[in-house]
This record gives C-alpha cells, sequence and structure tokens, in this order.
C-alpha cells in the first residue's frame, strides 16, 4: 500500500479516528455535548475533505479490498451526509436518556463507518467486513434503550441478520470453492442474493421490516432506512456490474422479486395504522420498484448499464433522503421512552404544527412519486427505463403499485389533516434547530433535486462510468 | 318600414325582460300595460306590415331580413334573419291579435294571482318566441322559437306552483314535446347534410331538384318532421300531455295549448311542404295520423268531465282535422281551418275561464249548470264559440273551414274514402261533445252559486273573438256559396294550387250537405241525450260493458297507461336499483380486493422470530433450487 | 413573459392572501379576486391582440405569444409556454369560473380561510399552467400540481364524507395520470429515435412519425389519463363523490375547469398526435359517449343529492364533449368547444347555486327542500335560468354547443347521435327535476332564508350574460379558436387510400441512445 493509496482511504479513517477519539473521550468524561460535537465535527471533516480533496485522489485500486473510484467516493460523502442528517436528529431524541448517551453516536459512526466500507468494497472480505460493522453496530443502536420493543426488535435483527449472514457467508465460501479467490464473480450467487436480499427487505426475506422498522428508536429506523439500505444497494449495484449474472434463471428470480415486493410491500402497508410499519412495508415496495431498474440490465451491455446504473443509484439517493426525512419528522415527536408512531398520533398535526405537517407531506409525496419532489424524477426514471426497455408488463406492474401505493401515504396527509379531536400527545411547540437544519437539508434537497435534478444525474452519469471500467 | 320586422318579435321581449327584472317593483297596472302593451303594439307592426305588405309588394314578394350571423363554424352557418311571407304573414297576424285579446283578457282574470307579473311576463315571452318560431328564416332559429314557446308552456302550465300536479303536468308536456323535438333535430342534422345549409328557403328551393319523387330520404326527413310536429300540435302518438296542460291559468289554455303554440306542428308541416310533396308516404302518414287522432280525441272528450279537458280533447281533435288536410295537400285549407280554429278555440276557452273564475275555480261540468241566465255576454259568445266549432251550416266560420278539409279530403287525389268517413264521424263527434258541453253549462239548473261576474276586460275580448268566430269564415267561401277566396288568394304564393278546383260543382254540394246534415243530428243527439232524457244516458251508462269503454275513453285510450308501462316505470325501476351506480361497484371492488389481500399478507406478519426465519430459509431453499435446476 | 404572469399571478395571490388571511380575513378574499382581476385583465389584452386582424408575421407560427426558457435542455426539457386561440378560450373561462369559486366560497368558507384561498388559487395556476404548457413534461406537471391542492380542498373543507372523497379523486386521476407520464416518455423516445432530436415539445412531438403498434399504446395512455379526467363513461366513479363532497368553490373548479382540462387535453395532444389511432379508436369511444350521455342522465335523474345530481349532469354533458373530439369535423369540434365553455358556466353556476341553498338550508337534499320559489324567488329563478341552460334550451350557448356536436357528428356516426340525441330528452328529465322539487311544490316549513347576497347576484349575472351571449352570438369565440380547431381537425381520410398499413416495427426500434 503505497501513499496514494492510503491517501484514498482516509475518508474511511477519518470516520474511524473519529470513533478512536470519541471512545476514551466518553470513558473519560461524560459530556453529551461534547461527544455530539466531536462526532458531528467528523463527519463535517470528513464531507469537507471529500468535497475538497476527492478530486485528488487518483488511485482506484487501494489494497487489494477497496476501490475507493468515484463512485465509492461519492457515496462515502453521502453517507457521511446521510450520518449526518442522522445526528442531527437524535440530539432531542437523546437528550434526555437518562443513561448513557454517547455510545449511541459511537454506534451510529460505526455503523456509517460500515456502510462506507460497503460502498468501496471491491473484495469479498471487505464486503463482509462492511455489512457486519453495520449490522453489528445496528444490533446496538436498536436495542440501545433497552426497553421492551427495542430488546424485542434488536433480538429480531440479530437473529435473522445472523442467519442471513450465514447464508452470505456460505455464498462466499462457494465462491471461494469455485474460483479460489474471494473477488466478485457469480459463483455462489443465490445464497449471496438472500444476504443482500434480507438487508434490503425483499420478499420474502422482508418479514423483519415492519417489526424493526415499529420495534427500533426512531433515529435508529432512519439509519436503517437511509444508511443500511443504501450502502447494501451501492454494493448490489457493484456487484451487478462486475457483470458476473449471466443466466436467465437470475434475471426470471430478480423479476419475481421485484414483483413480489412491489405488491406485498403497497398491500402490507395499506391499512396499517402505525406510520413506522406503513413506511417499513412502503420500502418494500421501493425497493421493489429498484429490483425493476436491475432487472431491466438483462438486456443490455456497459453503455446501457451505466445509463441504468445512474438511475438506480438517482432512485437510491433520493429514496435515502426522503425516508430520512420522514423519519426525522417522527423523531422529532419521538422520545427514547415514547415513539410518536400510530397514525392518530398525527391527527391535526396540519394546524397544530404547520411547518413540520409541511415538511411531512413533501415528504411523503415524494415517496409517492408527485411532482416537484424529487420522487417524481426517480419515477420517471424508472419509467423511461422501462419504455427503453419496452418492458410493457413491468411498467404496468409499477403503474399499478404506484397506484395502490397514494392510498396510504395519502392517509397519512389526511390523518394529519383531520380535526384534533381526540388524544393528541402533547407536542412541541417549536421544532429543536438540529432537527430543523436535518429536515431542511433534506427538504431542500429533495425540492432542488424534483426541479433541476440534471446536476445530480450529470454526476451520477460520470461515476457511474466508473463502475464498468476495469 | 322594414324595421317593423324586427319589432314584431322584439316588442313581447322588451316586456318580457322589463317586467322580469324590474317586475317586483312596478305596479300591478303598470305591469298589465307592458304586458298587453308589448303584445298590442307588436300587433300594431303586424297590421301596419300587412298593408305594406300589399302596397309595396304587389306581387306577394317575401320579405327576408338578415340581423347578424348567429354561428358559423366550419361550414355550418346560420342567421338571425326573419322572413315574411304571407304563411308566416298569417301566423303573426293570428298570434299577435289573438295574444293581445287573451292579454287583456288576463288582465281580469289574472287580477288576483300574486303572480300576476310573472305571469304575463311568461306571456310575453311565450309570444316572443312563438313569433320567432313562425318568422324564422332558418330552421335553427325556428327550433329556438319551437323550444322557446315550449318553455313557456312548461313554465305556465305549472304557473301555480304550489300544486306539484301542476308540476307533473308541465314537466310531462315538456318532455313529451321534447321527444318530437328530438327527432326534429334529426332531420334538421339530415337536411344540412343534404343542403349545406338550414336556411328554409333555400332548402325547399333546392329538394325538388335535389330529391327524387318518393325518395327514402325525403320520407325519411319528412318524418323526422311530422315527429316535432306531433309532439307539439299533441297528436298521436305524443298526445298525451295536452289534456293535462290545463293545469295552467285558462288564458294560457286558450292563447297557448288551443290558438297557437299547439298549431306549430301544422305551421311546421305547412312551411315545409315541398319535402313532405316528394313523399307521398310521409303525407298520407300525416293524413292517417290526424284521422286516428281527430277520432280518438273526440270520444275522449265525449266523456270528460272537467270543461277544460273537454276542450283539450278538442283541441286534439281539430289539429287532428289540420293533419288530415296537410296530408292530403289541402294546404291553404289547413291554415284556414287554422285560423278560425284559432279564433273559436281561444274564444271557447276564454268563455270556459269565465266560467270558472265566475264559479270559484269549479271545472266540472256535472257541477255547473243554468248559467244562460247568470252570465248571458258569456253565454252568447260561448254559444257562438261552439257553433263555429261544431261547424253548424252557414252561421259559424268553423262550417266553411271544416268544410274545406272535409271536401278536399274527398275529392283530392291523396284523400280516400276511410279518411272522408272518419272525418264525417269526427264532424258527427265534435257537434255532440261541443253542444254537451253547452247544455251542461248554461242550461239545466244551476249546481254552484256564481261568486264574481266577469269585468269588462274579460268580456270584451269575448265579444270580439265571437264576431270574428262567426263572420271570418266569409272570407273564404266555396264555390257552392260564391266563390269568394280571400284566404286562398292570399296565400296561393305559398302553396301549389290543387287541381280540383275546375270540377263540377255537384259533389261538393254533396259533401256540404252530407255534413250539414251529420253536424245537426250531432246536435240533436246532444239535445236528447243532455236535455231532454238525460235517465236515458244514465240507463246507457249503467251497462258494465259501456261503463268500460267510459272509462276507457275517459282516460285517453290508455297511453298514458301504456307509456308509463313501458318508459316510465322500466326508467323509475332502473333508477330504484342503480341509485349507487354499479360502475361504482368495480371499482370498490378492486379496493376490496385490495383490503383482502392486505388481510391475507398481514397474516404472515406474526411476530415470531420462527416464522421469519423459516420465510427466509424457504427463500433461499428456493433460490438455491433455481440455480440448481439451470 | 406577459404567458408567465399569467400563470404565476394566482400563485402569488395564492400566497399573499395566505399569509393575510390570518389577521384580515376580508382582505384575504379581495386579495384573491384582485390577483384573478388582474390576471383577467391581462388574458383579455391578450385576447383583444387575438381578435384582430392577423400579423402578418404571425401567420407563420400558431401562437399569439409564447415564452420558451431552459429548464433541462439536454434532455429536451424546456419552460415553455404559449397561447392560441384554444388556450385562450379556456384560460378565459379558468379565471371567470376562479373569480366565481372564490366569491362562491365567500360566506361559506370561515376556518382556515388562508390556506383554502392559497389552494383554491394554487389550482387556478395549475391549471392555466395546463392550458398553457407547450412542453409535454411541464404540461405534466402542471397536471399534477393541480390536484394536490384541489385533493386538500376536498379533504380539509369538504363534507361529510370528504375523506372517502378526496381518496377516490386523487387515486382515480393519480392512475390515469400515470399512463399520460408512460405515454409522455414513449412519445419523446419514439421520436428521439427517429428524429435524432429526443425533446419534450410539443412542436417536435408533433412530427413523431406514425408507428403501429406504438402510436396507438401510447395514445391509449394519453387517452386514459384525459378519460378519467373528462370522465368518460366507465371511468367516471370518482367524479360524483369528489363533486359532492367537495365545498361549493371546489365544486366549481372540479366541474367547471378539471374536467375540461381532460376535453382539453384531447384536443390539444390526442388528436393531432395520433390522427390514424383516433380513427381506429373513434367507434369504441363513440360507444362510451353515448353511454355516458345517457348513463350520466339517468343517474342523474336518480340523486336525490342536489349536488350529485348535478354532478352525474356533467358526465352526461361531456359525453357530448367526448362525442364531439372523437367525430373530428370542424363542426363538432367547434360544438365540443362551446360545450367546454358553456358547461362550465352552467355548471358551475349550478354548483354555485347549489352551494348556496346548502348553505341556507344545511341539507342538499332533494326530498327535503320544496316550495322555495316564494321563499327566496331570485335564486330559485336563477337555478331555473341554469337548469334550462343545462338541459339545453335554445338561445343559450349549451343549445348551440349539442346541436353542433351532434350535427357534426351526425355525418360521421349517424346511430349513437341519434342514441346521444335522446340524452337530450333526459337532460330535460333531471334539469327539471332540480326545479321542480326544490322550488315548487307545497312549502315544507322552511324557516326564513335570505336570498342571494348582491355580490352572489352579480358574479352569476355575469355568468349568465356569458351564456346569453354565447347563445345568441358565439362568434367571437368561434373566431379565436377556428384556427386551432382547423389545425387539429381529423383529416377525411382519402376513400382511394384507406388507413395506411400499419407498419409493424421490429422489437429493437427503441435502442438507447449513448449519453456518453
Amino acid at each position: 500500500m503505497n501513499t496514494s493509496e492510503l491517501f484514498s482511504l482516509i475518508p474511511l479513517m477519518m470516520v474511524g479516528g473519529g470513533i478512536l477519539i470519541l471512545i476514551p473521550v466518553a470513558a473519560w468524561k461524560r459530556n453529551f455535548q461534547l461527544a455530539f460535537a466531536i462526532s458531528t465535527t467528523t463527519i463535517i471533516f470528513d464531507l469537507a475533505f471529500i468535497f475538497i480533496k476527492g478530486s485528488c485522489i487518483k488511485v482506484d485500486r487501494a489494497s487489494m479490498l477497496f476501490k475507493t473510484d468515484a463512485c465509492a467516493l461519492f457515496f462515502i460523502g453521502f453517507f457521511a451526509f446521510l450520518a449526518l442528517g442522522v445526528l442531527l436528529i437524535s440530539y432531542e431524541y437523546l437528550k434526555n436518556f437518562p443513561g448513557n448517551k454517547e455510545e449511541f453516536l459511537i454506534l451510529i459512526l460505526l455503523g456509517t463507518l460500515g456502510g462506507m466500507v460497503l460502498a468501496a468494497s471491491n473484495h469479498f472480505a471487505s464486503f463482509f467486513l462492511g455489512l457486519e460493522i453495520l449490522s453489528v453496530s445496528l444490533y446496538g443502536l436498536i436495542a440501545y434503550f433497552g426497553r421492551q420493543p427495542h430488546l424485542e426488535a434488536g433480538v429480531k435483527y440479530l437473529i435473522l441478520a445472523s442467519a442471513s449472514s450465514a447464508f452470505l457467508l456460505f455464498g462466499v465460501a462457494l465462491n471461494y470453492a469455485q474460483c479460489g479467490r474471494l473477488i466478485f464473480s457469480g459463483y455462489g450467487l443465490p445464497l449471496i442474493f438472500v444476504g443482500l436480499f434480507f438487508k434490503l427487505a425483499l420478499v420474502p426475506f422482508h418479514l423483519w421490516t415492519a417489526d424493526v422498522y415499529e420495534g427500533a428508536p426512531a433515529p435508529v429506523t432512519a439509519f436503517i432506512a437511509s444508511i443500511s439500505k443504501g450502502a447494501v444497494g451501492v454494493f448490489l449495484l457493484r456487484y451487478i456490474a462486475q457483470g458476473s449474472m449471466n443466466s436467465q434463471l437470475v434475471w426470471i428470480t430478480i423479476a419475481i422479486v421485484a414483483i413480489a415486493s412491489m405488491f406485498v410491500g403497497n398491500a402490507c402497508a395499506l391499512l396499517q395504522n402505525n406510520i413506522k410499519r406503513i413506511l417499513a412495508y412502503s420500502s418494500i415496495a421501493h425497493i421493489g420498484y429498484m429490483m425493476v431498474i436491475i432487472y431491466l440490465f438483462k438486456n443490455y451491455g456497459d453503455v446501457g448499464g451505466i445509463r441504468l446504473s445512474s438511475i438506480m443509484f438517482f432512485y437510491l439517493i433520493i429514496y435515502t433522503l426522503t425516508n430520512l426525512g420522514t423519519f426525522g419528522i417522527i423523531t422529532a415527536y419521538s422520545r427514547w421512552n415514547q415513539e410518536m408512531a400510530s397514525l392518530d398520533d398525527y391527527r391535526g398535526l396540519y394546524w397544530k404544527q404547520p411547518v413540520s405537517a409541511m415538511f411531512f407531506t413533501i415528504f411523503l409525496f415524494s415517496l409517492a412519486g408527485m411532482p416537484l419532489t424529487a420522487g417524481f424524477v426517480g419515477k420517471f426514471l424508472i419509467f423511461s427505463a422501462g419504455i427503453w426497455s419496452q418492458c410493457w408488463w413491468l411498467l404496468l406492474i409499477l403503474v399499478v403499485n404506484s397506484v395502490v401505493g397514494l392510498y396510504y401515504y395519502l392517509r397519512i396527509i389526511l390523518t394529519m389533516s383531520q380535526e384534533a379531536e381526540g388524544r393528541l400527545v402533547p407536542l412541541p411547540v417549536r421544532l429543536p434547530v438540529p432537527l430543523l437544519i436535518s429536515l431542511g437539508l433534506m427538504l431542500s434537497a429533495i425540492l432542488y433535486l424534483g426541479i433541476r435534478p440534471d446536476s445530480l444525474l450529470h454526476w451520477i452519469q460520470y461515476f457511474s462510468q466508473s463502475l464498468y471500467s476495469r | 318600414m322594414l324595421y317593423l320586422l324586427l319589432l314584431i318579435p322584439l316588442m313581447p321581449l322588451l316586456g318580457f325582460i322589463i317586467l322580469t327584472f324590474a317586475g317586483r317593483r312596478l305596479p300591478q297596472s303598470t305591469a298589465g300595460m307592458i304586458g298587453c302593451g308589448s303584445v298590442g303594439l307588436a300587433m300594431l307592426s303586424a297590421f301596419s306590415l300587412i298593408l305594406g305588405f300589399f302596397t309595396r309588394h304587389p306581387e306577394g314578394h317575401d320579405i327576408n331580413q338578415v340581423y347578424w350571423t348567429w354561428l358559423r363554424a366550419g361550414g355550418f352557418s346560420a342567421d338571425f334573419g326573419l322572413y315574411l311571407d304571407p304563411l308566416s304573414l298569417l301566423m303573426v297576424l293570428v298570434v299577435t291579435a289573438i295574444g293581445f285579446l287573451i292579454h287583456i283578457y288576463s288582465l281580469g282574470y289574472m287580477a288576483e294571482d300574486e303572480g300576476f307579473r310573472r305571469f304575463f311576463a311568461y306571456m310575453n315571452l311565450f309570444v316572443f318566441s312563438m313569433l320567432v318560431l313562425v318568422l324564422a328564416d332558418n330552421l335553427l332559429l325556428l327550433y329556438l322559437g319551437w323550444e322557446g314557446v315550449g318553455l313557456c308552456s312548461y313554465l305556465l302550465i305549472g304557473f301555480w306552483y304550489q300544486d306539484p300536479a301542476n308540476g307533473r303536468a308541465a314537466r310531462k308536456a315538456f318532455i313529451v314535446t321534447r321527444v318530437g323535438d328530438t327527432g326534429m333535430a334529426i332531420g334538421l342534422f339530415i337536411l344540412f347534410y343534404q343542403f349545406g345549409t338550414l336556411n328554409i328557403q333555400s332548402i325547399l328551393h333546392r329538394a325538388p331538384n335535389n330529391w327524387v319523387m318518393g325518395s327514402s330520404i325525403a320520407f325519411v326527413v319528412a318524418v323526422l318532421l311530422v315527429m316535432g310536429a306531433v309532439g307539439k300540435s299533441a297528436q298521436l302518438p305524443l298526445q298525451t300531455w295536452l289534456p293535462d296542460a290545463m293545469a295552467g291559468p285558462t288564458p294560457v289554455s286558450a292563447l297557448i295549448h288551443a290558438a297557437t303554440m299547439v298549431t306549430a306542428g301544422v305551421y311546421l308541416i305547412a312551411r315545409t311542404h315541398p319535402i313532405f310533396l316528394l313523399s307521398p308516404a310521409a303525407m298520407h302518414l300525416v293524413a292517417v295520423i290526424g284521422t286516428i287522432t281527430l277520432l280518438l280525441a273526440g270520444f275522449s272528450a265525449l266523456v270528460q268531465s272537467d270543461i277544460k279537458r273537454v276542450l283539450a280533447y278538442s283541441t286534439i281533435s281539430q289539429i287532428g282535422y289540420m293533419f288530415l288536410a296537410l296530408g292530403v295537400g289541402a294546404w291553404s285549407a289547413t291554415m284556414f281551418h287554422f285560423m278560425t280554429h284559432a279564433f273559436f278555440k281561444a274564444l271557447l276557452f276564454l268563455g270556459a275561464g269565465a266560467v270558472i273564475h265566475a264559479l270559484h275555480h269549479e271545472q266540472n261540468l256535472f257541477r255547473m249548470g243554468g248559467l244562460k241566465e247568470k252570465l248571458p255576454v258569456v253565454y252568447f259568445t260561448f254559444l257562438a264559440g261552439a257553433a263555429s266549432l261544431s261547424a253548424l251550416p252557414l252561421i259559424s266560420a268553423g262550417f266553411y273551414s271544416k268544410d274545406q278539409i272535409l271536401w278536399n279530403v274527398f275529392s283530392l287525389p291523396q284523400g280516400n274514402y276511410l279518411l272522408f268517413a272518419g272525418a264525417i264521424l269526427g264532424a258527427f263527434l265534435t257537434a255532440i261533445y261541443t253542444f254537451r258541453m253547452v247544455f251542461l253549462v248554461f242550461w239545466g239548473t244551476a249546481r254552484t252559486e256564481v261568486s264574481r261576474l266577469p269585468g269588462r276586460t274579460m268580456t270584451v275580448p269575448l265579444v270580439i273573438l265571437a264576431v270574428f268566430a262567426i263572420a271570418v269564415g266569409l272570407i273564404e267561401l266555396p264555390r257552392t256559396m260564391g266563390n269568394f277566396s280571400l284566404f286562398g288568394n292570399f296565400m296561393q304564393s305559398v302553396f301549389p294550387k290543387n287541381a280540383v278546383e275546375h270540377g263540377p260543382i255537384s259533389p261538393e254540394l254533396l259533401v256540404q250537405l252530407l255534413s250539414s246534415v251529420v253536424i245537426l243530428s250531432g246536435l240533436y243527439a246532444a239535445y236528447e241525450l243532455f236535455v231532454k232524457n238525460p235517465q236515458k244516458l244514465a240507463a246507457l251508462l249503467s251497462r258494465p260493458l259501456i261503463k268500460q269503454i267510459h272509462l276507457f275513453w275517459f282516460s285517453g285510450w290508455g297511453f298514458d297507461w301504456l307509456y308509463n308501462l313501458l318508459f316510465i316505470r322500466p326508467l323509475l325501476f332502473f333508477v330504484r336499483i342503480n341509485k349507487e351506480d354499479a360502475v361504482d361497484k368495480i371499482y370498490s371492488g378492486i379496493a376490496d380486493i385490495s383490503c383482502q389481500l392486505n388481510r391475507l399478507l398481514l397474516r404472515t406478519q406474526t411476530g415470531r422470530i420462527r416464522w421469519y426465519v423459516l420465510a427466509s430459509v424457504a427463500g433461499a431453499i428456493l433460490f438455491l433450487a433455481l440455480a440448481v435446476s439451470l | 413573459m406577459i404567458l408567465f404572469w399569467i400563470v404565476i399571478i394566482p400563485f402569488i395571490g395564492a400566497v399573499l392572501s395566505w399569509f393575510s388571511a390570518a389577521k384580515h380575513p376580508l382582505s384575504a378574499r379581495w386579495i384573491a379576486i384582485v390577483a384573478l382581476g388582474i390576471d383577467l385583465i391581462l388574458a383579455l389584452s391578450l385576447a383583444k391582440n387575438m381578435m384582430g386582424p392577423p400579423h402578418p408575421q404571425s401567420t407563420a407560427s400558431l401562437w399569439a405569444a409564447e415564452i420558451s426558457w431552459d429548464w433541462i435542455p439536454q434532455a429536451g426539457l424546456h419552460f415553455h409556454l404559449a397561447i392560441d386561440g384554444l388556450s385562450m378560450v379556456l384560460v378565459l373561462l379558468t379565471l371567470i369560473l376562479g373569480i366565481a369559486a372564490v366569491v362562491a366560497s365567500w360566506s361559506e368558507i370561515k376556518d382556515r380561510l388562508g390556506f383554502f384561498l392559497f389552494n383554491l388559487l394554487a389550482i387556478l395556476s395549475g391549471i392555466l399552467g395546463v392550458f398553457l404548457a407547450m412542453d409535454l413534461i411541464l404540461f405534466y406537471f402542471c397536471w399534477e400540481l393541480m390536484l394536490i391542492p384541489m385533493y386538500f380542498l376536498i379533504a380539509i373543507w369538504g363534507h361529510e364524507n370528504r375523506r372517502y372523497a378526496a381518496m377516490k379523486f386523487f387515486i382515480f386521476t393519480q392512475a390515469g395520470s400515470l399512463f399520460l407520464l408512460l405515454a409522455i416518455l414513449g412519445l419523446y423516445f419514439l421520436h428521439g429515435h427517429f428524429s435524432g432530436n429526443y425533446s419534450f415539445e410539443y412542436q417536435d412531438l408533433l412530427n413523431t412519425p406514425n408507428q403501429w403498434p406504438y402510436s396507438l399504446l401510447f395514445m391509449l395512455g394519453f387517452l386514459i389519463a384525459f378519460a378519467v379526467k373528462l370522465p368518460i363513461f366507465p371511468f367516471h366513479p370518482w367524479l360524483p363523490d369528489a363533486h359532492t363532497e367537495a365545498p361549493t368553490g371546489g365544486s366549481i373548479i372540479l366541474a367547471g375547469l378539471l374536467l375540461k382540462t381532460g376535453a382539453y387535453g384531447m384536443l390539444r395532444f390526442v388528436l393531432p398526435f395520433f390522427p390514424q389511432d383516433v380513427q381506429l379508436m373513434a367507434p369504441l369511444i363513440f360507444v362510451l359517449a353515448a353511454i355516458g350521455i345517457i348513463y350520466g342522465a339517468i343517474m342523474a335523474f336518480a340523486q336525490s343529492d342536489l349536488k350529485k345530481l348535478v354532478a352525474f349532469s356533467s358526465v352526461s354533458h361531456m359525453g357530448f364533449v367526448l362525442l364531439g373530439i372523437f367525430a373530428g369535423n370542424e363542426i363538432a369540434l367547434n360544438g365540443a368547444l362551446l360545450q367546454i365553455v358553456c358547461h362550465g358556466i352552467s355548471t358551475g353556476a349550478l354548483f354555485f347555486l347549489v352551494g348556496a341553498l346548502q348553505e341556507r338550508l344545511h341539507t342538499r337534499d332533494l326530498n327535503s327542500m320544496g316550495g322555495l320559489w316564494p321563499v327566496i324567488p331570485r335564486l330559485s329563478a336563477l337555478t331555473l335560468f341554469f337548469a334550462l341552460a343545462s338541459l339545453g334550451l335554445p338561445g343559450l350557448g349549451n343549445f348551440l354547443a349539442e346541436f353542433l356536436v351532434l350535427l357534426g357528428s351526425y355525418i360521421v356516426t349517424p346511430i349513437i347521435t341519434i342514441i346521444a340525441s335522446i340524452g337530450l330528452v333526459y337532460a330535460a328529465v333531471y334539469s327539471l327535476r332540480i326545479v321542480q322539487q326544490a322550488f315548487h311544490g307545497k312549502p315544507k316549513g322552511t324557516p326564513m332564508i335570505s336570498d342571494l347576497y348582491n355580490r352572489e347576484a352579480i358574479i352569476l349575472g355575469l355568468l349568465i350574460s356569458i351564456i346569453l351571449f354565447l347563445g345568441v352570438y358565439p362568434q367571437p369565440v368561434m373566431n379565436l379558436v377556428a384556427p386551432t380547431l382547423q389545425q387539429i381537425r381529423i383529416k377525411p381520410v382519402d376513400a382511394t387510400s384507406p388507413l395506411e398499413p400499419a407498419i409493424i416495427v421490429k422489437r429493437d426500434v427503441l435502442v438507447i441512445k449513448d449519453h456518453s
């Protein structure tokens, strides 16, 4: 490993460094403000580094394990951005927790690091490493506050994720057995898919999603929905870009999984009364939409692949941003000992808290894919990809599902517009500043991308090419 | 002078507008003056036009004035233009003159009604629409007037809106006539595509060149026009609305449902007669419709107990005569009968109105009687009208006009003996029911007290109309009695000449004698049954079969029942079962399926890890199986 | 630039009245009126130019005014607004009914007035955008953006069953819109493939080669979206609910304008984009139109809820519009356009009146009304007038519209025309029922209620004069739209060359354009 390789890994190392600073600080003196400052500063420095020095990183292959190409770099930065968002929304949530708060921040940074590693991994070893860093910190995060729902969700996630990791590991082992190395290839594919699909919560590995989303503390759910899903998604694309899937059956599997996920996700969300569960099911459906893009890779070589990858990346980005915003709203009204997830809790939000209700509405419209929001652009791109490939039947299914999906988003919006007669948990009169910053960031990103998606698309197209440069 | 033409419809319109917008602020007398005055001015313009028409246009050149282009779109265009020829002039004169008299009469009749201003507003609007109908130079504008009079008829039938029955009658009138109008509209479409215009005169000029005699297109168009005509003119099979239309105030019945609007169909056919001439089958259809209608209505009129319903059926019957005359090509005779009918029927209605007014809204014939002495003016004028309606020989205008029809049916090639027999039978019936009415109302003993006497505003129009009802026949005398043909000459530029004028005289005399005998025997029969031997009638009526027939006639031959069964009941049934919109069920079904799916899928969400693991493992095995089967 | 202002002024008004409503509710209402008034004046001044003698230069272009700004030029996206006679007529209709809607809600809406006015004016902005956008994605944006405030309008200020209705409205229209989006994209790629110019511009896409079966597919996409909005017969169930539950202002806009966007879409896009497929589909559409006319009329008769009655009557009337559009000759198209305008006004006014009645009586149930004429003569007489307009009384605009539609379609499809004209009879049945049952008959213990207020009477008087004007002298409108209609009418196919043999395209016709 030469210096330039080392240099290219600085974005990862900075987060690691931040964690290393935080641990002794927390041990030495418990000060939440300080810990919070350190963690946010770490992330901001990381972001700043990528922003300023990113272009200086020349080396594509940083050691055998990592590939810090433009794509990886972008997503490391993006995950840092998301982590910043998660940190900001969890500040108020944590503040009144009587126990130790600092480790929560450490775990978030750790999870983020895992995600970043995944984004840059070029080798099964680094992939597994990243995945496990991510998963293990999630176990901790979910169960962090130690109350019954948290613990239940944590244990569920622990067991199921471990099981899926086992499958994944088995797949990797098969791959190793076949080609003697741990580089990406098509061997053991079904089992690797099991692991990835589990993380992405695709049917039939989706069953944990709703329970974990519901049981986990709101900022952690935000983390799962954004960084965790995003990192696995990026990895999936990178894996596919290696061109290791050349059998027809793989595509059939993907199509089935995509269709099943769309239908199951949307159908399950229809009559839910818990917003977190609704969003959990909606995430299943959304990942299903993304799988449609993956399916479309079938017919195309590198050129089409670049275009499809950029669509997929774009969708992933806006989806994670929107989700983070949505859960940010939920976090705003939740505390470590009290989750505001019931639909009834949000009754009359329009009249009590118009600003956050507006935020929420826009996020939901983005999820539903209405124009002016980035969600529309995502849907637009998927549609255009489908039309390009003339995959009419899949488009039809997509349309049907989009329509069904509307129902539950609208339901939330409707509830917010209702008169608040019944119970209403006292809501904060004004939103805390960190949270507002985070929500503002997400909102402006979503609106900006909804009107001028071309700037980001341009970027994505640029770094998507790096996926295919062998 | 030519702007007088525009003034004719404009004045009533102006009256309508003033009464509508300022009505409530005007005192009643002013409102009445505006209402009557506007029609009066229209009448004056019409009379001054007739002078001009003869002096400036000795050749009978018609006046056509176009005011503005109503509509021009993609090859279609229609103007706001008026067309005056003898036919429309006749209509205008009758409409404005009778309209004016009835307006005057209404001043008294409606004096105590709180809807006085509204009444005159509607009446003015009606006169306006009617004038547009008869003056229109294109069929689209004619259609405007056509529907306009329908609207006013609707408004005036339902004038006393507090009673839902009136509303029902009004609605029935509007809807039934609209059925006919729709057919007529389709006729207009065909005419447009055949001739590229809806201008009446150009169509009529081109029709004989474009269509061959007896062509099916001419037949179709003619039948569609007849559809409109039977609707407005209450002929079979759309006659059912007219008896119910008597729910309106009596002057309305006089103006709209006797003298003017109901003859719009007659006018339409007369106006478009060149088309009918090209289709003998259609003409025959018209004649048959007319004959059947005149008989059915005559029988129904025999048994009605409501004085206005008797008159309503008699109107249907008399228009049946006009249709019969049209059907045999007796154009001029039709219009002649139209004119006399307008006078005597308006007179009869107004007379009946005076009776009803006097008896405090009593309309049942069998509760009237003995009014001869109490209401002498009404009696004598009514008698004049009755004489004219039943066409008493020589002394009534109705005789001359009906005689002309009978003779034409007898002699013209399109007529035949069956039609003639029907017409004669109709004349017999007419005499019976007319004098039944006279005897029941004015003779015998009084059964209801007279509460108020008609004032001057009511009696003067009655007298004027009575004079016309007797004397207007003198402008057209048959060859047997002087062969004076003022009316026929006036109309000759419009209608083709009939061939029969030059045959021998004796058959005509025979027809006249026959009809006179029939009518006089009808009169005698009425006297026998209703004055001399009423018990004979009672005995007759007690027989079950006769009773059934009586009921059947009373209900207007069961047409209402039939239509109810055929059209209204199915509609109501459909409406009842489908109130919630069956199509919606499809979508709510989809929604239900989604909800079921939701419930089904949620059952997989047990919350138990073992089940989740199982599902994951199953999925993994499935993937592996797929891979292995490769 | 003026077009930009026309679209944006209502939105500015929306924001302003939102902010001012909390302190000065009255001034918020006036701000809304003034904003729309200014907009109307702007539009009228533009219309005046268009009425004048045609400019020598402007003959080349159909547009009387146009702006085009770059949006995402690489993808062929432009912020492109343009106006011709067709759009102008609809813009004027929008603004007039917008004012009516604000007035109608004057005393009805007291809660959350600011947000109400915001939504109301935002919808108008969206609708104006729909009528002016000449970039298909911009069109789609506006198409969608008018839904959201409408959704809020129904969901928040609606009547008893508002949530259900709002949801149904949104889901139905959105389902249609997604097909529209697919079709727009499809057309984009098809055109781009053949010309190498990937563009969402209306004028560009007009020249898309006719490729079977793609054009048919894309046409269906467009058609479904517009069919739901219009609505065509089996897609109508959202409409009675939405109209019934919406607040008065919302109903006016829904019936008067939102439905018209569907008709506009067909006129603007379906006909010129897919002339051949339109002819292919026409027989089916005719049947649906006839069913819609009759079914809507019968269903209107079936209702006892006044608003629902009027709503179903819209289904019937829109059947005429559909028939006229797909008959496709100039007469029928003129009729359809006139029907769009007249129905917008007459039904808007009817909803206005029904709203006024509901405000006074607190019910919309016909069965519990009766004998209201002496109590509220003004309102009753006006309702009578608009009921007559709705049944197509000659002398009023609606009659000419229906007459032209039927006249135009008769030559194309006589049987359907005859069936459709039966709808005229049913129109009389349900229209008269309103008057008869609500205003005539014996009073049913009606409390003393106030007649129409002057502001209401003034706005209704305006609507009456428009209907009357269009009934006796519709020529200015006809002249305004004539050039556009001439362009989009279905050109008669030569008898010698029947429909061009369908070209079956190879599957790889839409290859991917390389962006790298």
